[in-house]
């Protein structure tokens, strides 16, 4: 039985990936209190194998891919501009800024499944193992999507050894689901 | 990119995450594993910059709420609470019991709706957003045929003291799932479910509300879920879900002559 007050605890982290998944704020809030409901009714079914933190976040993915509302959001991945992003640009100048939002653009038109796996590794700071539990697939199927989505978003930000944006592995655009 | 260079970076990142963990040498030396291992560094640094802060921010109230209602809902039925469906079931019940005290105020100030209206959509809105997500079991009793919708309105009947059929939404394509019966203030509610061939789900939630005087139909909302609710001849009704409000709005008229009929 998971207990509540982790789950409280992790929401901040559930509401990190759920912003950096769907790229909407209402939406990410309405995914987070979709995972929490579900993962209170079935917190019975956690039964310590593997990290709270792991199947917290594999819920929050199911709730995103179940539920249709979210496919508004999700058809405009690729394309959807949300002003609200970068957030920090205080500690950068405008070329920082400049970066920032071309990683965002660049976030936007990788391919779902990669994404949500290199902002486990990268923003949540998982390990391979957690980030496999997390996402439900075999730890090679992680590592293999963590090297194209770093792949292409190094080739994306123009760090590459070329620029060619369709040169990218990967780049199909396609629903999160 | 090549294959070889794929292979490679698969292996740098497996080296790293052992290394992270303890379990392998530090990787990246030199040469062509340094300039992946200092790129990788820059795009964590952005990723971090770009969603880090979200996480800092205060956690919205509607969040916090739905693992307070859990909470009281565990304190309040102590082991009860442990058993299949109760900690939901608590939940909307608690919800039920409390949102007249406290929208009852806000109400009266208002002038709009009473608080037992309002209690009336907010459990309403808290048990379809509490089953409607269930995967296992969104329903108490599942509805497979016409003998079955037989044996819920039965039931619904006998836990609620009058008779009550689940209305029939075909015409709008909303089919029965299914329904439970759920704790109100005034004993019982029933709580009936239906799907769409899209899977879009609507909840018909129906209390009795004895010496309720009648309402017009109101819009309830919540939470990202609304539907439309209204009082007639001593029972409460509300229909909520994922559906747009016109079409929410056609099943509340749908709901309403089949309960008035």
């Amino acid at each position: 039985m998971a207990p509540l007050d982790e789950i409280e605890a992790a929401i901040p982290a559930l509401r990190r990936y759920a912003v950096a998944l769907l790229r909407d704020r209402d939406a990410a809030d309405d995914a987070v209190q979709g995972c929490l409901e579900r993962a209170i009714a079935h917190r019975d079914r956690y039964r310590n194998e593997g990290s709270l933190r792991a199947w917290l976040f594999r819920v929050l993915l199911n709730v995103v891919r179940d539920d249709h509302r979210y496919a508004r959001a999700r058809a405009h991945l690729t394309i959807v501009a949300d002003d609200r992003f970068p957030g920090p640009s205080q500690q950068g100048g405008q070329e920082a800024h400049m970066a920032l939002v071309e990683v965002h653009d660049a976030m936007g038109r990788l391919p779902a499944d990669q994404r949500a796996a290199l902002v486990l590794v990268a923003v949540e700071g998982m390990r391979l193992a957690e980030a496999a539990d997390a996402l439900g697939v075999p730890e090679g199927t992680l590592v293999s999507r963590l090297g194209r989505a770093r792949a292409a978003l190094r080739q994306m930000t123009h760090r590459g050894a070329g620029s060619d944006l369709s040169a990218a592995p990967g780049l199909r655009k396609e629903p999160l689901a | 990119m090549t294959d070889r260079t794929i292979l490679a970076d698969e292996d740098l990142i497996r080296r790293l995450d052992a290394f992270e963990r303890s379990a392998g040498p530090a990787p990246g030396a030199g040469g062509r594993d340094a300039a992946s291992l200092a790129e990788w560094a820059r795009q964590d640094a952005a990723l971090r910059a770009l969603y880090g802060p979200v996480g800092d921010e205060p956690v919205p109230d509607r969040l916090r709420a739905t693992v307070g209602r859990a909470r009281r809902g565990a304190a309040t039925g102590g082991r009860a609470a442990l058993s299949r469906g109760a900690p939901g079931r608590l939940a909307a019940a608690i919800v039920f019991l409390a949102a007249g005290a406290l929208l009852g105020f806000a109400a009266g100030r208002l002038g709009g709706p009473t608080a037992e209206g309002l209690g009336l959509a907010q459990a309403a809105l808290a048990t379809h957003r509490t089953y409607a997500s269930e995967i296992a079991h969104p329903v108490e009793m599942a509805v497979a045929g016409s003998a079955d919708a037989g044996r819920l309105a039965e039931w619904f009947a006998r836990r609620l003291g009058r008779p009550l059929a689940p209305p029939d939404l075909g015409a709008e394509g909303f089919r029965l799932l299914g329904g439970r019966v759920l704790p109100a203030p005034n004993g019982a509610a029933a709580a009936m479910l239906y799907e769409d061939a899209t899977g879009r789900r609507v909840t018909v939630f129906i209390a009795p509300q004895p010496g309720r005087s009648e309402t017009s139909l109101r819009l309830a909302r919540g939470e990202g879920t609304e539907g439309w609710w209204w009082i007639d001849r001593g029972l409460g009704c509300a229909v909520v879900g994922e559906a747009p409000r016109e079409v929410l709005k056609a099943l509340a008229g749908r709901a309403y002559e089949a309960l008035a009929g």
